[in-house]
């Protein structure tokens, strides 16, 4: 009798549980978008006969089911923390370094060997076509992601893709009148706790400016001077993307910005989207999870910067160009991925016309578009993982 | 459905245990069958005709076998009977070998093995036919062990086919053992196969990571099939039915026999039950015994699937088996820690040929674990992925012994003692404990890249 009472308490226990999910799950909205993984979570799936017949619909509604799951982010955390206790040097592709610090993975298997090749000789192609379209000279910046300068601090015995080994065999390859940009070296002068965001895959606005530096070494230009820029705070709790991956409780991360002290004027151009602003940074992104989205909103096909300096008094025409005995070029194309959104608005200050192209989105004939714009220099911009990948 | 899958946990079985308990008695088998219907369908949209023509044609074929019987026609009860595994085994042929490349409907190992019982005993007599298609239907479609066992003969359930007797205890009782199969599923088999996968899938092979992977591999395919058994005598448990036990710490045995006692019992027994004993098992002197055992363990290789790396793991089982046998008293005297030593060993290698379909890749992992691949012992990537699971490794072995269930038992006798009070507590802990169970796995299932169940495969 005791034994047939404790059972009934034990299964009420677990089917109210149960039912709890069942139904909050059930009841609630689908979301369309997950701002904590930042992307496109799956739909309800339209019941069709040849989708019931074919099992796409099963397939489809158990992505759905699983996307839209209540408390998604909440059931992550706790499997983050789970492996965490386990012990695990690593979670979801994501190292756990001291210091609350997230690095991303890279594994040897990363890449074949077949395909590193291809996409080297893809962009030397491409960077030869480049630099026969642009008037004056073509830039290769291939910035090392976070697990490169960090390779002491990973867990014992890890065994990483070597990124300077392949930034070597680029370097060999390179066309001879392709100008490589030494962007490891710099950043090495650097302190590489501030180079990259803790909880994000990209480089801070403090890396970007050694990487800035690395550029005009490139274009046997002086060092900028740090004390030329007025560093400002933006935001202070950024959860950037490999903190999406685990969402443990962390501290979030500081976003800066870099400005001239001179003042500047831009106007930016959205092309494809047809929107005009006269500021290098959205701070409505601030307020939501995609924070990087800061720099240049995001992600465009196409985006044309015009950059004047502000009142250009006569007695003062000398002064002119940010850069005292340096003149302003006339225009800089820039083919990149997002690593480059952060660096783009120093480069403003040498260009008088910077065009941003991504070519993930941008698909027209790259080599027209230079030269009916008559672009004179090129920039080709990318992150090692994220050129690979 | 896949029983670790967010749609059966949070969707069918809610629905089904609910419609199945309000349905009064008489119609309850009904819904089983349409629940299990639908549960086919949902990974098999096409196939589930041919687990319906089957059904149907074995019912008939049970009941002209039985009718020739009774009137004391064996000729053509025996035809009919020959027709019966005909059929089946055209079906699991046509099916398995990849000569037609066809895609395997799943199950169909399982549940062409169940039938073939149930023609074969009527036919002995030791079984009445089904006169009850419905009935019969359930059988045969069964859900809880439809597409991975254990294999359930006939006669074992056939009185709880018609008539199931269920209290809150049973019910308990199926639902512990249900969440404990999805958590030895999810939270230990998932987990140890990333390792698997990782090892498997690396250039860099040494000793040690070749022994790795088969342990690894070992871990993996216990937790995953016998949780998956657990889950499906849990289920069957909570619907009224007995179903037999599939594992019993195999990892524990002395020996080879021993580990075929525990290792898939359902799948042993039926290749004992019909088809070493009728062939005559020992009682037809040594030669012919080696004859039997050799193509028993034949068939158990080739039953997983018609590759020749099944065949090899079968034959490599059927070698110590018969070394075994040969050595009679003399094996059975050496010390214990010996012989554990030495099954651990046989299965472990044998785990690698039962991995590796690929024969390059096997030649190099066995050459490698007998340390004739001129490999290195070790590589950095070993220690880097030892780390990452060194903790979880204990775990595991732990699992597979019986010192956790000796552990509860304990207990249990301690809650005796200690009178009620102590009972609650207990009772309070083992609840808790599968609440944890449950919302753990949830939360792996959630976020999973990686929930795979290895014996759909066969």
């Amino acid at each position: 009798m005791k034994e047939s009472k404790s059972a009934k308490i034990g299964l009420v226990i677990i089917a109210v549980w149960a039912g709890i999910i069942v139904l909050s799950d059930l009841l609630q909205q689908d979301r369309r978008f997950s701002e904590n993984e930042n992307r496109l979570l799956a739909q309800e799936p339209e019941l069709t006969l040849t989708g019931l017949l074919e099992g796409s619909f099963m397939q489809a509604y158990e992505q759905y089911m699983s996307d839209q799951f209540i408390g998604r982010d909440v059931w992550i955390r706790l499997k983050t923390y789970g492996e965490k206790y386990l012990g695990k040097q690593e979670i979801n592709g994501i190292y756990l370094l001291e210091g609350e610090r997230l690095v991303q993975r890279m594994e040897p298997s990363f890449v074949t060997k077949e395909t590193e090749e291809r996409k080297r000789e893809q962009l030397m192609e491409e960077l030869a076509g480049l630099k026969q379209a642009v008037t004056g000279d073509c830039y290769l910046m291939l910035v090392p992601g976070a697990a490169e300068l960090f390779r002491d601090a990973l867990p014992p015995h890890a065994a990483e893709y070597d990124q300077k080994g392949f930034l070597d065999r680029v370097r060999e390859h390179l066309p001879k009148d392709v100008v490589w940009v030494d962007v490891e070296t710099e950043l090495k002068k650097g302190e590489r706790e501030r180079l990259y965001y803790r909880l994000d895959h990209h480089w801070t606005t403090e890396g970007a400016f050694y990487g800035y530096q690395a550029l005009r070494k490139a274009w046997g230009k002086a060092p900028a001077e740090p004390s030329e820029y007025v560093v400002e705070q933006v935001s202070e709790d950024f959860l950037g993307t490999l903190h999406s991956r685990l969402n443990l409780p962390m501290k979030g991360d500081i976003i800066e910005t870099y400005t001239r002290k001179k003042e500047q004027s831009h106007r930016v151009e959205y092309v494809y989207e047809g929107v005009e602003s006269s500021s290098l940074y959205e701070d409505k992104h601030l307020r939501t999870k995609d924070q990087y989205a800061f720099f240049l909103d995001g992600n465009h096909p196409l985006i044309i910067i015009t950059t004047e300096a502000q009142h250009p008094s006569a007695e003062d025409a000398s002064d002119e160009t940010p850069f005292p005995g340096e003149e302003r070029k006339s225009g800089l194309l820039v083919i990149k991925n997002s690593y480059a959104n952060c660096l783009i608005p120093f480069l403003t200050e040498d260009y008088t016309t910077v065009y941003v192209i991504d070519p993930r989105y941008y698909h027209a004939d790259l080599k027209r578009f230079v030269e009916e714009k008559k672009i004179e220099d090129c920039l080709y911009l990318y992150d090692v993982p994220g050129f690979l990948n | 459905m896949v029983f670790s899958g967010l749609v059966f946990l949070f969707r069918f079985l809610p629905c089904f245990f609910i419609v199945y308990y309000l349905t009064p008695e008489k119609r309850k088998n009904l819904i089983l069958f349409l629940g299990s219907l639908i549960f086919y369908a949902w990974g098999e949209p096409v196939y589930v005709l041919l687990m319906l023509f089957s059904t149907v044609s074995d019912y008939i074929h049970g009941i002209w076998i039985e009718r020739y019987r009774l009137q004391g026609k064996i000729k053509y009860s025996r035809r009919i009977l020959i027709s019966a595994i005909s059929i089946n085994l055209i079906l699991l042929i046509t099916f398995k070998v990849p000569l037609l490349n066809l895609p395997l409907p799943l199950g169909i190992s399982f549940y062409t093995f169940q039938t073939m019982s149930y023609s074969i005993d009527v036919y002995k007599g030791k079984v009445r036919a089904q006169k009850s298609l419905l009935d019969f239907g359930v059988y045969v479609t069964l859900f809880p062990q439809l597409v991975a066992g254990p294999i359930v003969t006939y006669n074992s359930i056939c009185g709880e086919l018609k008539c199931r007797s269920r209290d809150a205890k049973m019910l308990w009782q199926g639902l512990r053992r249900f969440i404990i199969g999805l958590g030895k599923k999810v939270l230990m088999a998932n987990q140890i196969g990333m390792l698997f996968e990782t090892l498997a899938g690396s250039e860099q092979i040494s000793v040690l990571s070749a022994w790795l992977t088969a342990v690894s591999f070992g871990l993996q395919i216990y937790f995953d099939f016998s949780g998956y058994s657990d889950m499906a005598i849990g289920l069957g448990r909570m619907l009224g039915f007995h179903f037999p036990e599939n594992f019993r710490y195999p990892y524990t045995a002395g020996s080879i026999t021993e580990f075929w006692r525990r290792w898939h019992i359902s799948l042993g027994s039926w290749f004992r039950e019909y088809v070493y004993i009728p062939l005559g098992g020992s009682r037809r002197g040594k030669g012919k015994q080696m004859r039997n055992i050799l193509l028993v363990w034949i068939l158990t290789g080739v039953w997983h699937g018609a590759e020749w790396n099944f065949l090899l793991w079968g034959l490599w089982f059927a070698f110590w088996l018969l070394l075994e046998k040969a050595l009679g008293h003399r094996f059975w005297k050496l010390p214990g820690l010996i012989r554990h030593s030495y099954t651990l060993w046989v299965t472990a290698v044998g785990w690698l040929m039962f991995a590796f379909t690929d024969w390059e890749q096997l030649a190099l992992y066995l050459g490698a674990v007998t340390g004739c691949g001129n490999l290195p012992f070790c590589t950095g990537q070993v220690l880097y992925e030892w780390k990452n699971f060194s903790r979880l490794f204990p775990i595991l072995i732990v699992g597979a012994t019986p010192l956790p269930a000796q552990i509860v038992k304990n207990v249990n006798r301690l809650k005796e003692k200690t009178g009620d009070k102590g009972r609650q507590i207990g009772f309070m802990l083992e609840v808790l404990f599968c609440l944890a169970v449950l919302t753990g796995s949830v939360a792996l299932i959630v976020d999973a890249s990686y929930n795979p169940f290895l014996y759909f495969r066969f």
